[in-house]
């Protein structure tokens, strides 16, 4: 029994080790910024609009520290599609462009886990980048408005 | 000396297991975005053609005079709410007249093949909308109307128009 506390021990500490990252114990933190906090799409004509953009862009700005040279990813994930009472848009048929790239990417929304990769880099530092949104604009679309909220989540593993 | 054992290993492996979940938990921070997107009611006609005609033919051989072009291909493009009704008519203005001559616009028969909301066939009509198709919701539907003008000898001889106007109704 000794013998087998031992060999437990031995295993055991070298873990405890290991799971003491300086990065841990300096702790990572992020500041997100996104501005402004709401966009809207405009009623158009489909044949003259195949593509609507939205009012205004999006800036975001990710500020990191005590990253000890970890990778940081900024994802979005939607809560589910566009919906006006019992109507709904797709919510993929959002999507984006976006400056500063490579680190901001373009993409699409959607409502499914993990979202959709926004912006990425890693280390310490200030990433500013600026989205143009668009919708599809189709003839489909009952009348209404719309509404969701989609969430912007920048962590490290 | 077993049991302190037993417990230190314990004792360590709860460290290790809280220090494993401490850094499990990812850094991060979130914020959120609404998006808004406003629909209106909007209907859009089109007709591949502006006139059609009808040559003159012999009433025995050609009872039925197709028009020229063969159909009028039609598209009709309507925003409304995901229940109501898009309607499509069409009704002339009056009679086929050349001078004081008159062909009574009934004469004028279409057929359509479009199905999926068209109507298979119609009549034209001075006094009231005649249905060409309807549909429940938004969309963009095509469809195509095939005009045909019964012959008779009655006929005066004459160059006769009349001027139909096709309507699409979205509420």
């Amino acid at each position: 029994m000794n013998r087998i506390a031992s060999t437990i021990l031995a295993v055991a500490l070298p873990a405890t080790l290991t799971l003491f990252p300086s990065a841990a114990r300096a702790g990572k933190k992020f500041t997100l910024t996104v501005a402004p906090a709401n966009i809207t799409f405009p009623d158009q004509d489909p044949d003259a609009f195949p593509v609507t953009a939205a009012t205004s862009t999006v800036s975001i700005t990710v500020k990191t520290s005590g990253m000890k040279g970890a990778q940081w990813s900024l994802t979005a994930l939607s809560r589910g599609e566009l919906l006006s009472a019992g109507s709904s848009i797709p919510i993929a048929n959002i999507s984006w462009t976006a400056t500063n790239q490579p680190t901001f990417t373009n993409g699409s929304l959607t409502a499914t886990v993990p979202g959709t990769l926004v912006a990425r880099n890693s280390g310490n530092g200030t990433w500013s980048g600026v989205l143009t949104f668009t919708i599809q604009n189709l003839w489909t679309y009952a009348t209404g408005i719309y509404t969701q909220t989609t969430d912007f989540t920048v962590s490290s593993p | 000396m077993s049991t302190i054992a037993r417990r230190s290993v314990m004792a360590l492996l709860g460290l290790a297991a809280a220090l494993a979940a401490g850094t499990a938990m990812a850094a991060n921070d979130a914020q959120n975005l609404t998006i808004n997107a406003t629909v209106s009611a909007a209907a859009k006609l089109s007709l591949d053609a502006a006139a059609i005609s009808f040559a003159s033919a012999d009433a025995d051989s050609t009872p039925s005079i197709p028009s020229s072009p063969a159909a009028v291909n039609i598209t009709a493009k309507a925003k409304t709410g995901s229940s109501q009704t898009v309607t499509l008519t069409v009704q002339s203005g009056g009679d086929l007249t050349s001078g004081t001559d008159v062909i009574p616009i009934s004469q004028v028969t279409w057929t359509s093949g479009s199905g999926g909301g068209w109507s298979a066939n119609g009549t034209m009509s001075k006094s009231a909308p005649q249905t060409v198709a309807s549909w429940t919701g938004s969309g963009s539907r095509t469809g195509s109307n095939s005009y045909a003008l019964a012959n008779s000898w009655d006929y005066a001889t004459g160059s006769y128009t009349a001027v139909t106007t096709y309507t699409l109704t979205s509420p």
